[in-house]
């Protein structure tokens, strides 16, 4: 394998692996914040537990997200070390303010939260919840105006040395391959949350129909589900807009407007192919629309069936319950599909128009980066099997009340 | 700018050394805890601050990545494999002290744990003396090779902060209350490391050194510190431990200021504060949008210490 694809390949498969914590865990943290309310403001204890039993899978989610996420800030600067000399002005500004702002902060408050249950005021915890939510939604932003420059870098000017110098940070924010992919993810969270939470629900309700912590969860899971979806593919057609004008090549196919637009793209960049692998972005795009019509026919049909708590508690509806379960994985693939339309069909750019992917790439020998990549490969992948051993062991065993602290024994402390 | 920056890269870093410190030492006593009950009570000992320690780095990366571009590549250039091996570390260190406590065979993760923090006690050092003792950059600008690696004087600033992180989980543990038997020549010896160093760095004459008595007066500040560790006990101890980490990354900054990664082989090829800045508009934009929630992030971390003050009383509500 040569440097390139092995530095490409290892970023493919460490961002995929990432996101897929990320979807879960964004989609997740919310529902535990808004169960969490619940609980303050009502003072059922029910809420309370699903907060917790919810809250404790998204912990373990949470924690090899971080570590599959260190990776990547590191491979950018390991494998990619022509972007940041080329466009690490601009590109990195953003990030910065990712890790330093967002992701610092949300870390320290999840830490508090965790260890925070019964010890601290309930609604100063219930804030941390919230904070939690509010900076992992910050993060997905940067990170999403840094993806976004990569799409459709503006904001900047070419000095003498070929380096891109940040000029305007408001075209940054307004940048149109930002907005509608950012809803989209973030409905993609909600969506895949949401299936989570179902899906799990419904696996617990086939033993014990009617069960009450599960009803509710599958009901609030379903809601959460079928609004994600609804938005996600609300804003994934609505990108199609701006994907026209921002990347002409992306969607252009094999046809003879392809053939014209490569030699227009020949004449204004030199010798090169500048059409991406039409079948993998046109096959993974049309994958990702198919399941999601799909999807929502079939979400739709469960939401009916809440009606009356059916779904929970007669016989005849337990397939769909089954159906549910089965269908945890399938946002995961969907969004790796979406991901590969949105980054396969960039190339053979690193950032649109302005720099190949071929020459961000660090000048490091095929064999060390071939090693980095079979090495960290297996790291990420390890992990993910491990967080989903544990998350399912976890999930299968339901709810306990691990945060809590075990009741003092009735002595006074002797202070020596 | 540039200048404000490296400050703020420096005091990342810091906090980085000591806080993430704090946790690698904890990681690498574990072996000592006998049984699950002590192994657990130890790991949440550091409870709620783990994961507010672990971020520093990320945030350090992240500023240096955006405010230091240069510095990154060619740092993480002459340093590769270092590198990697820092990040399985972190990774192992990470993913195993937050999953142990969902797994009913806990084993595995203990190695995991240990073994992550020694990776990166030992390449945190490694990286340490790379930037102490100078990288082979040539005229074009970039490092070739992977020469530094091989040189012992910068295996002997990975032994040091091997120690140094030892010291610094053993006062940690102490404060709070389970602390476990930790050699005690450990203080003495590392201050005595620390000092042999820096004598091996002065005689190897490296390059650009700007600010010799500064680094001197560092030196004999961590070593006190290391020393006062021995002496003091409780919070105290704590402190000059926390201290002793931190001060490293200052020595490391600040012996070649405005210089930052010497090159051996070209003296006009030294990486400076300013050839490896970002461009004015990138490090203005950092100074308004993130700079003004630094005391933010601070302030956070500080309530984190305070609500969390208090000693778990028995029986301990474990949650790692």
């Amino acid at each position: 394998m040569n440097a390139l694809d092995a530095a490409r390949w290892q970023f493919a498969l460490t961002a995929s692996i990432h996101f897929l914590f990320v979807a879960l865990t964004l989609g997740l943290v919310f529902f535990v914040a808004s169960t969490q309310t619940r609980y303050v403001r009502t003072g059922d204890p029910l809420y309370g537990r699903m907060a917790r039993f919810w809250g404790s899978l998204y912990a373990i989610n949470y924690a090899v997200g971080i570590a599959t996420g260190l990776v990547m800030e590191f491979e950018i600067g390991l494998n990619w070390s022509g972007l940041s000399r080329l466009t690490g002005d601009v590109f990195g500004a953003p990030l910065a303010m990712e890790t330093l702002v967002a992701f610092v902060l949300e870390s320290t408050l999840l830490g508090m939260w965790l260890f925070g249950w019964e010890r601290i005021d309930k609604k100063l915890h219930l804030a941390l919840i919230w904070g939690v939510a509010a900076t992992a939604l910050l993060s997905a932003f940067w990170v999403m105006v840094s993806n976004a420059f990569l799409q459709h870098p503006v904001g900047y000017v070419l000095d003498g040395d070929g380096r891109a110098r940040l000029t305007d940070f408001t075209a940054l924010l307004t940048n149109s391959a930002l907005w509608f992919a950012l809803a989209h993810v973030v409905a993609v969270a909600a969506l895949t949350g949401g299936m989570f939470v179902a899906g799990v629900s419904a696996w617990h309700l086939r033993r014990r129909p009617g069960d009450e912590f599960f009803g509710r969860s599958l009901r609030k899971g379903l809601h959460s589900a079928l609004a994600g979806l609804f938005f996600t593919i609300g804003f994934g057609y609505a990108q199609f807009g701006p994907l026209g004008a921002n990347q002409p090549t992306k969607l252009s196919g094999s046809g003879d407007d392809a053939l014209r637009l490569r030699e227009e793209w020949v004449a204004k960049h030199g010798p090169g192919d500048y059409l991406p692998d039409s079948g993998v972005v046109g096959g993974s795009l049309g994958f990702m629309i198919m399941v999601a019509n799909l999807l929502f026919l079939i979400l739709l049909a469960a939401q009916l069936l809440t009606f009356r708590d059916m779904l929970g508690t007669r016989r005849w509806a337990r397939p769909m319950l089954w159906l549910l379960t089965a269908l945890i994985p399938v946002p995961f693939l969907t969004a790796i599909a979406g991901w590969v339309v949105r980054e396969e069909g960039r190339q053979p750019w690193a950032v649109y128009g302005l720099l190949k992917t071929a020459d961000a790439v660090s000048p490091m020998s095929d064999r060390v980066l071939t090693a980095s990549t079979i090495g960290f490969t297996v790291l990420v992948a390890g992990l993910a099997l491990l967080d989903w051993w544990l998350l399912a062991r976890r999930a299968a065993r339901g709810p306990g009340d691990e945060f809590l602290p075990q009741p003092l024994p009735e002595r006074e402390e002797v202070s020596v | 700018m540039s200048g404000l920056w490296f400050a703020i890269l420096g005091l990342l870093f810091m906090a980085y050394s000591a806080l993430g410190g704090l946790d690698q030492g904890v990681a690498l006593l574990l072996p000592l805890y006998r049984g699950d009950t002590g192994k657990r009570e130890a790991l949440n000992a550091i409870g709620p601050r783990f994961l507010g320690n672990e971020v520093w780095i990320v945030g350090a990366v992240g500023v240096l990545v955006a405010a230091f571009p240069r510095l990154e590549g060619e740092l993480f250039g002459a340093a590769y494999p270092v590198v990697v091996v820092a990040v399985a570390g972190l990774v192992a260190l990470n993913a195993g002290v937050q999953l142990r406590g969902r797994a009913v065979r806990r084993g595995g993760f203990d190695v995991l744990i240990t073994g992550g923090a020694l990776a990166l006690a030992v390449s945190w050092g490694l990286l340490l003396g790379v930037v102490l003792h100078g990288a082979p950059i040539t005229a074009d600008g970039h490092v070739h090779g992977f020469a530094p690696l091989a040189s012992p004087a910068v295996w002997l600033t990975a032994l040091v902060n091997v120690v140094l992180v030892v010291v610094n989980g053993a006062a940690y543990l102490a404060w709070r209350g389970v602390a476990v038997r930790a050699p005690r020549f450990m203080a003495g010896a590392g201050a005595g490391l620390v000092v042999v160093t820096a004598g091996v760095w002065y005689a190897q004459d490296p390059p650009d050194i700007r600010n010799p008595l500064l680094a001197t007066v560092l030196v004999a500040a961590t070593a006190g510190a290391l020393l006062a560790t021995r002496f003091l006990s409780g919070g105290r101890a704590f402190t000059a431990a926390l201290v002793a980490c931190a001060l490293p990354v200052i020595t490391v900054g600040l012996a070649r200021y405005p210089g930052v990664l010497a090159s051996t082989m070209d003296p006009g090829a030294t990486v400076t504060v300013d050839s490896a800045a970002a461009g004015g508009d990138t490090l203005r934009l950092l100074a308004i949008g993130a700079a003004p929630l630094l005391p933010v992030l601070v302030a956070v971390q500080v309530s984190c210490w305070w609500l969390f003050r208090r000693r778990e009383s028995q029986p301990t509500p474990l949650y790692w």
